[in-house]
């Protein structure tokens, strides 16, 4: 029995470090993923797609996004299984309960609305544990387990959303996915595979390969492992296998750079310049060191150059402490002399040392190095 | 720049002038009032600024009033290393023409010498510099302005040891001044744009915090609605119980109700009992009230009875009041008769005295009307035979006076004689006859016409003599005697007579008048007619009374009229009598009425009584015959028995009942009811609650707001961004501006230090020693001089010290930046504030002054730069002298002494 199973799909999410033009790509690029995963289910001859939760980045979507999404599902050729997360719960306003949704929804595409096992193949079923609230307060994988006996006829499949206690942050929360009944519901039989949906890194949990998340399929932010993949999932009598299919082509990256000088900074204009793929890559970059006012006009200019070329580009202000500063030299190179040198002298004193004016002073002294530098 | 040599040619009023002026030192230009000292400095401005060709205002002033040439000038000066010779004619024979001596000989004509010459001044000299120090005639002497001039600010930067960097640093300070303002005003506050920024910051993150409560509003509804449907599932878990406790009162009820029914028959019965013993009581008690009923009746008869009495006792005496009243009344009205007779009677006697009275006064006034009309007549009589009247008797005096002058005349026109006799003779003369004896003497006046005549002897007359006045004594007379004819008098009647008639007429007029006024009178309204009838009608009257009432009738009209007021009164007595006696009648007949009333009234209350008495002993009779009085008494007993046995056992069965409690049980039972019923009746309300909020939430939930909390929250961040951006950027540009200010301004403060000291130097010399000035370093005039200790503000000194500090100041600047070329200080006739002393003062500081610089004084008043010493002096000619103006420098030996 092999199906396909993804997750986060957070259709209508906008990123706020996108331009308009990027911002666009991006929703576009995730609904051309849905796409990819409808024929890498044909190609690979999945039987059934699972996708578990978090498929709408809200119940609150424009209902453009909505549209669109329907109109991508509607190129899977095998039955799509839905399971709402807690981004798009199934509650009264859900996203899956509007007219729009209801009225398009492609009859392969079904919502898993409780718990009840859905057969989706002969001798294989699926079990869900859909969230009807943001906020269940309860383990709902647990509960969708719970009665749930080994059958030897019969294959069950998992589909639940949520952090699982053993990767949060935050092992308190009554709604964390508890390790230890899943594992149970495996080493009995009861299950033989859990799909999970809410960590945007894929990967398997707690070194069980029957339990995975798959990551998002196009990433949505730094920091994520191994984003942009779907799972295609063997499952049978006599074991598991996944295999990882990349279905989406965002990167986000940070760079670290320590500024010393002007090689620094051209190094890393090269480095921004050997990001593959600019329209797609959003970087964000941490800035240590200390530039003379020229060099920091310079590191500005780089700045600005791959800021118009790259989908996003930020610098990180709690991560970075870049000094610049004025010398002789750099004040006789602009040409400085009487007040306006004793000026430039005293606001470079101002930039070097730490103070309320600090930041106001290096301003200043960028200021300074446009306005006296010739044309 | 230095000048060497200025010459003019047809220059306004100038025929020509060629001055010399020293190039270092002070050069004292002399002349009257249009002499041209101030074409001088016009037309160097003219010869440096305007090409030939220019046909500005000023260069078509310059030609000469009324000739047509062309003006030119030329120009001796060195500016830099240059030293030129520069001419030009404007408007006529225009030419352009420049030799430049050094520092390489070049020679050039037309525009390119004029392109040449702005070429040069723009390299070598200090335009701002060269205008300050210029000070023009007619204007007020005010303080140069200074601060543009880049070769002073030069030379005051090397003096205060900077590098002069000059004119760059004030663009750096400018481009960083216009930085500042993109988000600064010039006051140093958030300008417009940067107010306009942090505003649709603000505005944009409350639109996203809008956006986003509507969204917390629509989660809150979700969770409301999830609450909801969680309330609906208690609320059928709990149903059964509810029904289940609602069933088990409804049996304890049932068993209530049972005996509850019980208790009721016998309750009916007790009632039933209670209601039979009542009636048999009911009956017992009408017997009785029957039996009363018939004494009640007897003992009111009795009463009646008497009444009736009472009432017929008092009908008599009220017919007796009534009878007696009426006999008053009788007797009254015989009285009221009689004395209506009596007053008859009175009032005949009075109108007889009446008419007689009439009667004897009409016939008395006919008398009167008698005898006026008798006067009348005679009067009348005497007055138709009268021929005089006024007029005539006017004649007539008229005549005798005229005849009167004319006998006049005439005796006048006679001969008075007189005759002697001288024996008896008889002299006669008209009608006179003397009879003298001898002796006599008789005088005569003898008339014309006469004649005297001695009877006898002889007859003398006076021979025609005065005829006319004889004539006119004839007419006269003759006139007078006619109207005396007229007057119906005779012969031998003469005026008197006359007068004596009109007197007699006058008289009976007035007596017909009299007699005429005393005939109306007594008519008064009547005509002589009416008055006979209406005393023939009085007559009547008097003659149809009956003659005297015999005696006891009055003998007045007096007497008869107070008799008529008694009689009247004792009349009027009567009838009121008689009025009392009818009220007294008529209060009889009411009290007659009323106590009939009372009779007939209390005969009807007896007969109804009676027949009332009658019906109730009937009525007792018929009773008795169908059950006697014992009967009814011995029922009334039995049943009362009956009665409260049936209640006693009724009450046994309800207190055993109430004993039981049945309220509690039937509240049990309405609370389980109930309780199931909120039940249901809540389930309800929350469903719809339910219905109505999914309802809201469906409609909201298809907005997409979460995409719109994403858009705002992205506005709001850009334009925070912005802000951040914007405010970054103001705060740096603010701490350039904030530092690079005060750095000019020390900077400026460093090299005023020069200048000042070099202005102190110059005004001790003319305020004395120990002077100090204050000059404000960004304008670089003076602010403020300090003398004795005293400072005070530029503005607030005397004109004249105003004047001299504004001299200074040139001269102060000319001699710094001198070492650069500098430019000439010209002052044209001004210093006429100054007085001698401060002109000895300043004369000083101008030759102190021109030690370094160029310095050319204007001036008509020759003593007033006495004080100059080693000036050099330039007269001037008059104005209109052509050919005359070469001035030439004088001895600079003698300046001192001349000027």
């Amino acid at each position: 029995m092999r199906f396909l199973h993804t997750a986060d799909w957070h259709l209508g999410m906008t990123r706020r470090f996108l331009g308009p033009e990027a911002q666009a790509r991006f929703a576009d690029d995730r609904i051309q993923a849905v796409r990819r995963m409808a024929a890498l289910a044909a190609d690979e001859g999945c039987a059934f797609v699972v996708a578990c939760g978090d498929l709408f980045d809200s119940n609150h979507v424009d209902r453009r996004a909505v549209a669109r999404a329907l109109d991508a599902l509607g190129a899977f050729e095998v039955p799509v299984y839905l399971l709402p997360g807690n981004h798009d719960p199934l509650d009264a306003a859900s996203v899956y309960r509007t007219h729009l949704f209801r009225d398009r929804c492609p009859p392969h595409v079904t919502v898993i609305a409780d718990s009840t096992p859905i057969s989706v193949a002969p001798g294989v079923q699926l079990v869900g544990a859909p969230w009807h609230t943001r906020r269940p307060g309860r383990d709902l994988a647990a509960e969708a387990l719970q009665g749930l006996a080994p059958d030897p006829g019969v294959l069950r499949v998992l589909a639940a959303h949520g952090a699982v206690d053993a990767l949060s942050p935050d092992p308190t929360d009554p709604s964390l996915i508890r390790l230890d009944p899943l594992r149970h519901a495996l080493f009995s039989g009861a299950i033989a595979y859990a799909a999970l949906g809410d960590r945007h890194s894929a990967g398997e949990v707690a070194g069980e390969p029957r339990i995975r998340y798959p990551g998002a399929p196009v990433a949505t932010g730094h920091d994520q492992v191994n984003p942009g993949t779907a799972l295609v999932v063997d499952v049978d009598a006599s074991g598991t296998s996944v295999a990882e299919h990349r279905v989406g082509g965002w990167e986000f990256r940070r760079i670290e750079a320590r500024l010393g000088g002007i090689d620094d900074v051209e190094r890393l204009d090269a480095e921004l310049e050997s990001v593959p793929d600019k329209a797609r890559s959003v970087v964000r970059l941490a800035l240590v060191g200390t530039l003379s006012v020229a060099e920091d006009a310079r590191l500005q200019e780089v700045l600005r150059h791959h800021g118009d070329v790259l989908a996003g580009l930020t610098v990180s202000e709690g991560r970075s402490d870049l000094s610049v500063f004025v010398d002789d030299d750099a004040l006789h190179e602009l040409g400085l002399t009487g007040y306006a040198h004793d000026a430039a002298a005293e606001i470079a004193a101002l930039a070097a040392q730490e103070g309320p004016r600090q930041q106001d002073a290096r301003d200043a002294l960028r200021l300074l190095n446009r306005l006296a530098r010739p044309a | 720049m230095r000048i060497h040599r200025i010459a003019l040619r047809d220059f306004r009023g100038v025929g020509t002038a060629d001055v010399r002026l020293a190039p270092v030192g002070v050069t004292v230009v002399q002349g009257p009032n249009e002499a041209g000292k101030s074409s001088i400095v016009d037309a160097i401005d003219m010869l440096l600024a305007d090409p030939d060709s220019s046909t500005r205002a000023r260069v078509k002033a310059a030609q000469p009033v009324g000739r047509d040439v062309g003006p030119w000038v030329e120009m001796e000066f060195e500016t830099g290393p240059y030293r030129l010779t520069y001419s030009k004619q404007w408007v006529k024979g225009v030419v352009t023409e420049l030799h430049v001596h050094a520092p390489a000989p070049e020679q050039l004509t037309g525009r390119a010498a004029h392109d040449r010459v702005v070429e040069i001044l723009g390299e070598t000299m200090d335009t701002a510099l060269f205008a300050a120090l210029r000070h023009q005639q007619g204007l007020p002497l005010d303080q140069a302005d200074l601060a543009p001039s880049s070769s002073l600010a030069r030379a005051l930067d090397i003096a205060a040891g900077g590098s002069g960097a000059g004119d760059e640093d004030t663009a750096l300070m400018d481009a960083v001044d216009a930085e500042r303002q993109r988000w600064t005003t010039p006051g140093g506050s958030p300008n417009k744009a940067l107010l306009q920024l942090r505003d649709s910051s603000a505005q944009a993150r409350e639109h996203a915090s809008a956006q986003q409560a509507r969204l917390d509003v629509l989660e809150a509804r979700i969770d409301e609605h999830r609450g909801l449907e969680r309330d609906i599932r208690a609320s059928l878990e709990q149903e059964p119980d509810l029904v289940r406790r609602r069933d088990a009162c409804d049996a304890d009820l049932a068993a209530v109700a049972e005996r509850e029914q019980a208790v009721r028959d016998l309750d009916r019965a007790a009632e039933a009992a209670e209601q039979a013993a009542q009636v048999a009581q009911h009956a017992l008690a009408a017997r009785r009230a029957l039996l009363q009923a018939v004494a009640d009746d007897e003992g009111r008869l009795a009463v009646l009875e008497e009444a009736m009495q009472a009432a017929g006792a008092e009908m008599g005496a009220a017919e007796q009041q009534l009878r007696d009243a009426q006999g008053t009344v009788a007797d009254a009205v015989t009285a009221v008769r009689a004395a209506d007779t009596r007053l008859a009677a009175a009032s005949a006697a009075a109108d007889r005295l009446r008419d007689d009275f009439d009667l004897e006064f009409l016939l008395e006034r006919r008398q009167a009307v008698r005898e006026a009309e008798e006067r009348l007549a005679a009067a009348e009589e005497f007055l138709a035979d009268c021929t005089i009247d006024a007029e005539l008797m006017q004649a007539i005096e008229d005549a005798a006076v005229a005849h009167a002058v004319a006998a006049g005349r005439l005796a006048d026109s006679g001969a008075p004689l007189r005759v002697a006799a001288d024996g008896d003779v008889v002299v006669e003369a008209g009608e006179q006859h003397h009879a003298l004896h001898a002796g006599d003497e008789v005088d005569l006046h003898l008339l014309p016409g006469d004649e005297l005549r001695l009877p006898g002897v002889a007859r003398i007359r006076l021979r025609d003599h005065a005829a006319a006045a004889v004539e006119e004594d004839r007419r006269a007379a003759a006139h007078l005697a006619s109207l005396l004819a007229r007057a119906g008098l005779g012969e031998g009647e003469g005026v008197g007579h006359a007068r004596a008639l009109e007197r007699a007429r006058i008289e009976h007029e007035r007596a017909a008048d009299e007699a005429r006024q005393a005939r109306g009178r007594a008519l008064y309204d009547l005509t002589p007619d009416e008055m006979d009838a209406k005393i023939a009608r009085a007559r009547e009257r008097a003659q149809a009374h009956a003659p005297g009432a015999g005696e006891g009738a009055p003998e007045s009209l007096d007497q008869a009229m107070a008799q008529v007021a008694r009689c009247e009164a004792a009349r009027d007595d009567a009838r009121r009598a008689e009025d009392t006696g009818r009220g007294r009648q008529q209060q009889a007949e009411a009290r007659v009425g009323i106590a009939r009333a009372a009779l007939a009234e209390q005969q009807g209350r007896m007969q109804a009584e009676k027949a009332r008495l009658e019906d109730d002993r009937a009525s007792l009779e018929a009773a008795r015959a169908h059950q006697p009085d014992h009967a009814l008494e011995q029922a009334a007993d039995g049943s009362a028995g009956e009665a409260r046995d049936a209640r006693a056992r009724h009450r046994e069965q309800a207190d055993a009942l109430a004993g039981d409690d049945p309220d509690t049980l039937r509240e049990l039972a309405r609370n389980a009811r109930t309780a199931l019923a909120r039940l249901q009746d809540d389930r309800a309300t929350l469903a719809l609650a339910a219905e109505r909020l999914l309802g809201e939430i469906g409609q909201a939930g298809e907005e997409g707001l979460a995409d719109q909390v994403a858009v705002a929250d992205e506005s709001a961040r850009a334009a925070e961004a912005d802000l951040a951006r914007a405010e970054r950027q103001a705060a740096a540009a603010n701490l350039l501006h904030e530092v690079m200010s005060r750095h000019l301004d020390q900077a400026r403060r460093a090299y005023v230090g020069p200048f000042r000291e070099r202005v102190e130097r110059l005004a001790r010399m003319v305020f004395g020693p120990g002077t100090t000035v204050e000059i404000d370093h960004a304008s670089l005039r003076v602010a403020s001089r300090t003398q004795g200790g005293v400072t005070v503000p530029y503005d607030a000194l005397s004109g004249g010290a105003r004047e001299q500090l504004a001299v200074i100041g040139r001269l102060a600047a000319a001699s710094l930046a001198s070492a650069d070329g500098g430019a000439p200080v010209i002052i044209d006739d001004a210093m006429g504030y100054s007085d001698a002393a401060r002109l000895q003062g300043l004369g000083a500081a101008l030759a102190a002054a021109g030690r370094d610089a160029q310095v050319i004084v204007l001036t008509c008043m020759p003593d007033r730069q006495a004080g100059i010493g080693a000036a050099t002096v330039v007269r001037l000619p008059g104005a209109g002298v052509p050919g005359a103006g070469v001035g030439q420098p004088a001895d600079p030996a003698a300046g001192g002494e001349v000027a």
